[in-house]
């Protein structure tokens, strides 16, 4: 389309805004409700043009540009009514600083005014000088304000990571957009009038209406309205690392703020992240990490030097090899250290190296929205936040879950298969593709319902959480073939992909069975919590003679060892993860490695050398990557290897189904989401969700001390009503210290109130 | 249930309900109609009624009872209308309760006619009456009446509003047929040459806008009735809707028809419950009748309506806030584009138009939108309903052809100023508007006329003032009004009106400077010109055009202190004349916050820091003595 913008000739495509057309012709139209992605609102009025042919001034933000449009951008009255309505903004806000004739000279003055407890003006505030409103005041060209200052003192609202101010709010809305954007939808406009606002329902903490503290609000606010709690007056970044997240498979981009050495925050640089993408790598500058090596000695752990540690544990793996010894690591780990520790125990130690979490096959979320149909199994929204985001652009969705989760609602078909029944639902489907007989008994879901589907299967694109036992990824396995479809079964950590093409999916469970019987000697963990994923192996694991684990944390693992090595995280490395569809993804140093700390690969080319092996020698992570790509090693596990075993669920007659499942706020064996002080908030009380009908039938309501009583033992927990969960169903976040009742996912149990 | 399932059908069911019209007025049983709209239930005519039905119970011969909703003479509620055998039917007003007995024993089973209660004779041209003359004018030829030209209201306060035969009886759903024999673009063309205009506010070309939606393309379509009504002092739609809503239901099949509608809302304040009722009822008439539904009298055109009630919000008046709101979100109005004609409610085209607009369409099918052309001036044709309030003696609703100046209206109409003060001004357009001084009163009231004297016709509201309302005040209260109903999503509007009514309130209370005025004006004219929608936009009208007509009295108050009008509170103070005074205590008795210090015989002083300028000691003070009055300026210290 063809316009023109202040006597400039402009072309742009069809379908953009006439504020976006002006930025592309290098004119920079006021506004602060704007913003890229979001849902136009044209409700701050400061980016009002005037339009030939047009009555009035509309806002260049939600208006469409059209073949010959005339716009002009600056005219007298467009600038007096800009200052008018900037002015309107600036008397509700604290604008002290923006005209006092001191502005810029208060240098003296700055320390005890950040003690202040309240923003008074610029100067006083936490976003000072990364703040829109100040830009827009500059471009305005606003001198002063004087209209009344007419404000209500209201209270700063304290939630989880970051704080709500509304004195600094401007009411531009882009929070509450943001929100309906990430399917939350947890904020809204509340009240009218003066007395407007942005809030939640009743005025309840954002974690009892639906907020995942995805951040998306924080990122969007123009003012200090809302700002995390972290690096909160550090002010602006010296520099943004961009990097990969290293918690789940969707392996969003992240980008760390640092300044002077430190990580300050994290920024959002356009994924869209999780709670714990967005907040949760602060565990990077925890101060319980370990700084040093740590030798046992007399039954203690004391620390080290790296040489006295390597030499040690050089000594003590040495006298082990082949079937006495295992090494076992996790998708936690770059490529660089994987590799290296694949080939450590080959070549060094003729054995094998294992991974809990290796069996991947990725799916991309930027190639979703284009996916035709798509077939969900697991509770995305807690293991893959930002995969499960992209479903909801895909043309055809449907869902199998027990649960009432937000992507059913998103969703064109939702099959309700009780707990424990969905491998069951899944060879239902296969079965109906071949026209076999179908056998449902108790599943919950009707013949009708699953062959109602199997026109639409065809070439559909079935994507497994990492949370699913292995029946049901066999099971799908099956349904991709027989609709000639694709398979996609996501990996716990955001490099299982790279611990899968390793083949480190073999042998997962012998390796484990192995030290449950106390066949192992020897051991180097790499990366990974096992004692406090799995209890059981505590006692077996202190009984082997000799034991290295190499790790960021002082873990419960680590501490049965004889060697601890400090290893380096995420943040303080350079190393690539593996996205799905096999391409790698960027790790970048952001900050130097804590105290003496080591990135993983270099400690594993250590030791090898310490025992003298050759063909360690690598000066950095490239020399690494090199001979990782000359290797090529490509292992598609297949299924039978790999993930949780299936359940066993115990014969006695007890009155729920209880379903241990994924935490968004804890993630894995919650080794570093236990050190967030906001996430260990969150996961305070012990929840335990239930049906509303349930409850009401036992007399319990929403906050009630309960008692869960299962074969294995009791627990006390909170009861939480849930319109999610189906009828004789539980539901927990799954938690190491829930082994006192369970160990499998799912379980048999009894509800009692706690007098 | 008998259901019309061709215009056959529907001819026939007319014919039996207009035999049934005519034996009600014909036959020899008393008929007595009591005005059941809001304006008589708030008058007591719920009481009125019942007192009739007492009275008049055990007789031996019947009496037929009717309610009917408003003919427009609210100020002289509760009316009741008396048809006896032979005779023509007489109305009657001011039958409050009390005067029930004397109704019935002198004017039901007496021969009196009672001329000095009686308003008129309501003769309908429809109706065969074999009634002997009277020496009583015809209610037609009343003064509020005779000028008036009912189109919209033409079945108001003579049909029973739950009873659908006495719509069809009246020529009801004639038009319906009419537009569903005739091509939808040629019904499109018809409305187009009446000239008909918005009637909600915006006076928005109705045959123009239903063309843009007619050519939108989609399988859904909506067709939206705002009956929100949220200007204060607004009752024109309620009484529509009380009083005749089957020709608001008329109305949407005909556009529905025009425009290719498949489905249609009525969207009524909650504040409204009789009109929700008789809509409800309505409703399930028509569709027993077939009027709605499916196969419309055997057409193929499927329609039917619901209703969906508001939540107390002015803003929701406002048509994209309003479709929001149906949806079950926030009601906050959107840019445009898009339009609703293209997209509106569900992102479907959607065409939105108010009571009254819906209201006038039968009567131009059925006569043709050229003889509607022929009323009215310049672009505004047709009429206009107008409530009618304030310091008028005749307060009430009324239909008026556009052109018809304001002095006829106040004066001939409305009868002019109780107790012949002077006129100070009219509102028009409500908390949207402005106020037009005396000196204008010769405008003609039409949408450009009133847009150049800086109002708005609105949606028809008519305040009334006299020299007892300060001006100052009421550009306060109306912005005290659109501030509190802002939704708060533009900054002009939620910012803009409140910083504009500090400015008022400090006005109000003496505390202004000159300077407030420029600051006054430049935000009006920011909050004018950078609103989002109509609420802001017109939001300042109320200050605008009271700075622009009664400057006066704003530097009165700024330079002055004072308040002509003695209304703002902290200008004005109460006195007790000493010379006029006789002591006889009566004020301090009444004095709410005791700050009248009496002693029997000695003066009466009133405290001025405990004075809350209520008025009632004015109120209290024998006439004869007439000893305290208002007073403005510095606060008047009497000493002991």
């Amino acid at each position: 389309m063809r316009l023109k913008i202040d006597r400039m000739d402009v072309e742009v495509p069809a379908g953009t805004t006439v504020k976006e057309a002006a930025r592309q012709a290098g004119i920079m139209i006021p506004g602060l409700c704007d913003y890229p992605d979001l849902k136009p609102y044209g409700g701050c009025r400061l980016c009002l043009v005037e339009i030939e042919s047009i009555r009035g001034f509309p806002s260049s933000c939600t208006m469409p540009v059209s073949e010959g449009m005339v716009v002009r951008t600056s005219t007298q009255a467009l600038s007096d009514l800009r200052k008018n309505i900037l002015e309107m903004l600036l008397s509700e806000h604290p604008s002290t600083c923006l005209t006092c004739e001191r502005a810029g000279r208060c240098d003296e003055a700055r320390e005890p005014m950040r003690k202040v407890p309240q923003t008074m003006g610029c100067r006083y505030c936490p976003k000072d000088q990364r703040c829109a409103l100040q830009e827009t005041v500059k471009l305005v060209g606003l001198e002063k304000v004087e209209l009344s200052h007419i404000g209500s003192s209201r209270k700063v609202v304290r939630s989880p990571f970051f704080d709500r101010d509304p004195n600094l709010c401007i009411l531009c809305g882009r929070c509450v957009r943001a929100c309906e954007a990430r399917d939350a939808k947890a904020i809204s406009f509340v009240f009218r009038g003066f007395d407007v606002g942005i809030g939640t329902s009743f005025d309840k903490p954002l974690e009892e209406v639906g907020c995942r503290f995805c951040g998306a609000c924080v990122d969007v606010c123009p003012t200090g309205a809302l700002v995390e709690r972290a690096g909160r007056w550090a002010g602006p970044a010296e520099n943004v690392i961009l990097t990969t997240c290293p918690y789940c498979s969707a392996n969003c981009q992240i980008g760390l703020e640092v300044a002077g050495g430190k990580l300050l925050r994290v920024a959002s640089v356009g994924s869209n992240l999780c709670v714990r993408g967005r907040f949760g790598t602060g565990f990077v500058q925890d101060p319980s990490r370990m700084k040093l090596p740590l030798v046992q000695k007399n039954g203690k752990l004391v620390e080290a030097s790296w040489d006295e540690a390597l030499a040690v544990a050089a000594e003590g793996l040495a006298r082990y090899s082949g079937e006495q010894f295992a090494a076992i690591t996790s998708g936690v780990c770059t490529n660089e250290a994987l590799f290296l520790f694949w080939k450590f125990a080959g070549e060094v130690m003729k054995s094998n190296a294992v991974a809990l979490d290796a069996s991947t096959i990725g799916i991309k979320p930027e190639e979703i929205p284009a996916m035709g149909s798509v077939l969900v199994v697991g509770d995305l929204a807690k293991t893959n936040p930002a995969t499960e985001l992209a479903m909801r652009s895909t043309r055809s969705l449907a869902v199998i879950s027990p649960f009432k989760t937000n992507l059913c609602k998103s969703a064109s078909v939702w099959i309700r298969p009780r707990p424990g029944y969905e491998s069951l639902i899944l060879s239902s489907l296969t079965r109906a593709i071949r026209g076999e007989d179908l056998y449902l008994d108790s599943s919950g879901v009707t013949e009708e319902e699953i062959r109602k589907e199997t026109a639409s299967l065809e070439g559909v694109n079935l994507v497994v959480g990492p949370d699913c036992y292995i029946e049901v990824v066999k099971a799908a396995s099956d349904l991709a073939k027989a609709a000639r479809g694709r398979l996609y079964v996501l990996g716990a950590n955001c490099n299982s992909q790279g611990a899968s093409d390793l083949g480190m999916g073999h042998g997962y469970q012998e390796t484990i069975r192995a030290i449950a019987k106390g066949r192992i000697r020897a051991g180097y963990i790499m990366g990974s919590n096992l004692a406090r994923a799995m209890p059981e192996l505590v006692e077996p694991l202190s009984g082997l003679d000799f034991l290295v684990v190499q790790d960021i944390f002082l873990t419960e693992t680590a501490r049965l060892a004889n060697v601890v090595l400090p290893a380096a995280s995420f943040a303080e490395v350079d190393g690539t993860f593996t996205g799905p569809g096999g391409e790698r993804r960027r790790l970048r140093k952001a900050v130097e490695p804590l105290g003496r700390s080591k990135p993983d690969w270099q400690i594993v080319a250590e030791l090898a050398r310490r025992i003298d092996a050759s063909g360690f020698d690598y000066d950095s992570a490239e020399y690494v990557q090199r001979e990782m790509q000359t290797q090529q090693a490509q292992n598609h596990a297949e299924p039978e290897s790999l993930v949780l075993e299936a359940p066993t669920i115990p014969s006695e007659d007890a009155h729920f189904i209880l379903i241990t499942g994924s935490s968004l706020y804890s993630f894995g064996s919650d080794t570093r989401t236990s050190k967030i002080p906001d996430l260990r908030y969150l996961t305070r009380e012990k929840h335990v969700e239930m049906n509303h009908e349930d409850a009401e039938g036992l007399g319990i309501s929403s906050g009630d001390r309960i008692v869960i009583d299962t074969n294995k033992g009791s627990i006390k927990v909170i009861s939480k009503l849930s319109r999610g969960v189906p009828r004789g169903v539980l539901r927990m976040d799954l938690k190491p210290d829930l082994n006192k009742i369970t160990n499998c996912r799912i379980s048999r149990a009894t509800v009692r109130r706690d007098v | 249930m008998r259901r019309a399932s061709d215009f056959e059908g529907l001819e026939k069911i007319r014919r039996d309900a207009v035999l049934a019209w005519n034996d009600l007025f014909g036959g020899n049983f008393p008929l007595v109609c009591t005005g059941m709209s809001t304006c008589g239930i708030s008058a007591q005519a719920c009481q009125t009624e019942d007192a009739l039905k007492a009275e008049l119970a055990g007789r031996d011969y019947p009496v037929k009872f009717m309610e009917v909703g408003c003919l427009g003479l609210c100020y002289a509620e509760p009316l009741v209308y008396i048809k006896k055998p032979g005779l023509p039917m007489v109305c009657y007003g001011f039958v409050t309760p009390d005067v029930g007995p004397s109704l019935v024993s002198r004017v039901i089973e007496g021969d009196d006619l009672w001329k000095e209660r009686a308003l008129g004779v309501v003769d309908l041209p429809d109706v065969k009456y074999q009634g002997v003359a009277l020496d009583i004018p015809s209610i037609w030829d009343h003064p509020m009446l005779k000028p008036q030209v009912r189109i919209a209201l033409r079945n108001c306060g003579i049909i029973d509003p739950e009873n659908i035969d006495h719509y069809l009886a009246r020529g009801g759903y004639s038009a319906l047929a009419k537009a569903l024999k005739t091509q939808p673009e040629n019904v499109i063309e018809e409305v187009k040459r009446s000239g008909l205009r918005g009637r909600g506010g915006a006076g928005f070309p109705t045959g123009m806008k239903w063309e843009f939606c007619r050519k939108a393309g989609g399988s859904e379509k909506y067709l939206i009735c705002n009956a929100d009504e949220g200007d204060p002092g607004a009752f024109m739609d309620r009484s529509v809707l009380e009083g005749d809503p089957h020709s608001v239901l008329e109305g949407m099949l005909i556009a529905a028809h025009a425009m290719g509608s498949t489905a249609g809302i009525i969207y009524c304040r909650a504040e409204y419950p009789l009109a929700l009722q008789r809509l409800d009822m309505a409703l399930r008439q028509a569709r027993d009748y077939g009027l709605l539904g499916e196969d419309i009298l055997g057409s193929g055109m499927d329609f039917d309506i619901a209703i969906k009630e508001g939540a107390g919000a002015f803003v929701c008046g406002e048509e994209t806030a309003l479709m929001v709101s149906i949806e079950g979100q926030r009601g906050m109005p959107k840019t445009r584009p898009p339009f609703p004609a293209n997209a509106g409610l569900w992102s479907k085209p959607t065409n939105i138009n108010n009571v009254e607009t819906f209201a006038n369409l039968s009567t131009i099918i059925n006569r043709g939108g050229d003889w509607y052309s022929t009323i009215g001036i310049g672009r505004s044709k047709g009429t206009k309903t107008l409530s009618l309030a304030g310091a008028v003696r005749r307060a009430g609703l009324i239909e008026v052809p556009m052109g018809m100046t304001l002095r006829e209206i106040i004066f001939n109409i409305g009868g002019g100023i109780p107790d012949d003060r002077a006129c100070k001004g009219v509102l028009t357009g409500g908390p949207s508007g402005g106020c037009i001084p005396a000196v204008h009163l010769d405008t003609p009231v039409d949408y450009e006329s009133l847009t150049k004297e800086g109002s708005i016709m609105g949606s028809g509201s008519m305040i009334i003032i006299d020299e007892r309302t300060c001006i100052v005040d009421l550009a306060r209260f109306f912005l005290t009004f659109t501030q509190r109903e802002s939704c708060g999503k533009c900054t002009p509007c939620r910012i803009g009106t409140r910083q504009m009514l500090e400015i008022l309130e400090r006005i109000t209370r003496g505390e202004a400077e000159l300077c407030d005025l420029a600051t006054l004006e430049r935000l009006a004219n920011a909050v004018k010109n950078g609103s989002l929608c109509g609420l802001g936009s017109t939001a300042p009208n109320p200050v605008l055009t009271t700075l622009r007509f009664f400057k006066d009295e704003f530097e009165e108050h700024i330079l002055r202190g004072t308040c002509s009008s003695f209304v703002c509170k902290d200008l004005t103070s109460f006195y007790i004349d000493p010379e006029r005074c006789r002591s006889c205590g009566i004020c301090a008795e009444n004095c709410p916050s005791d700050a009248i210090s009496s002693q029997l015989k000695a003066e009466h002083i009133i405290d001025q820091d405990k004075c809350i300028r209520c008025g009632v000691c004015i109120s209290v003070c024998p006439e004869k003595f007439n000893a305290v009055t208002r007073r403005s300026g510095k606060k008047v210290v009497q000493c002991g």
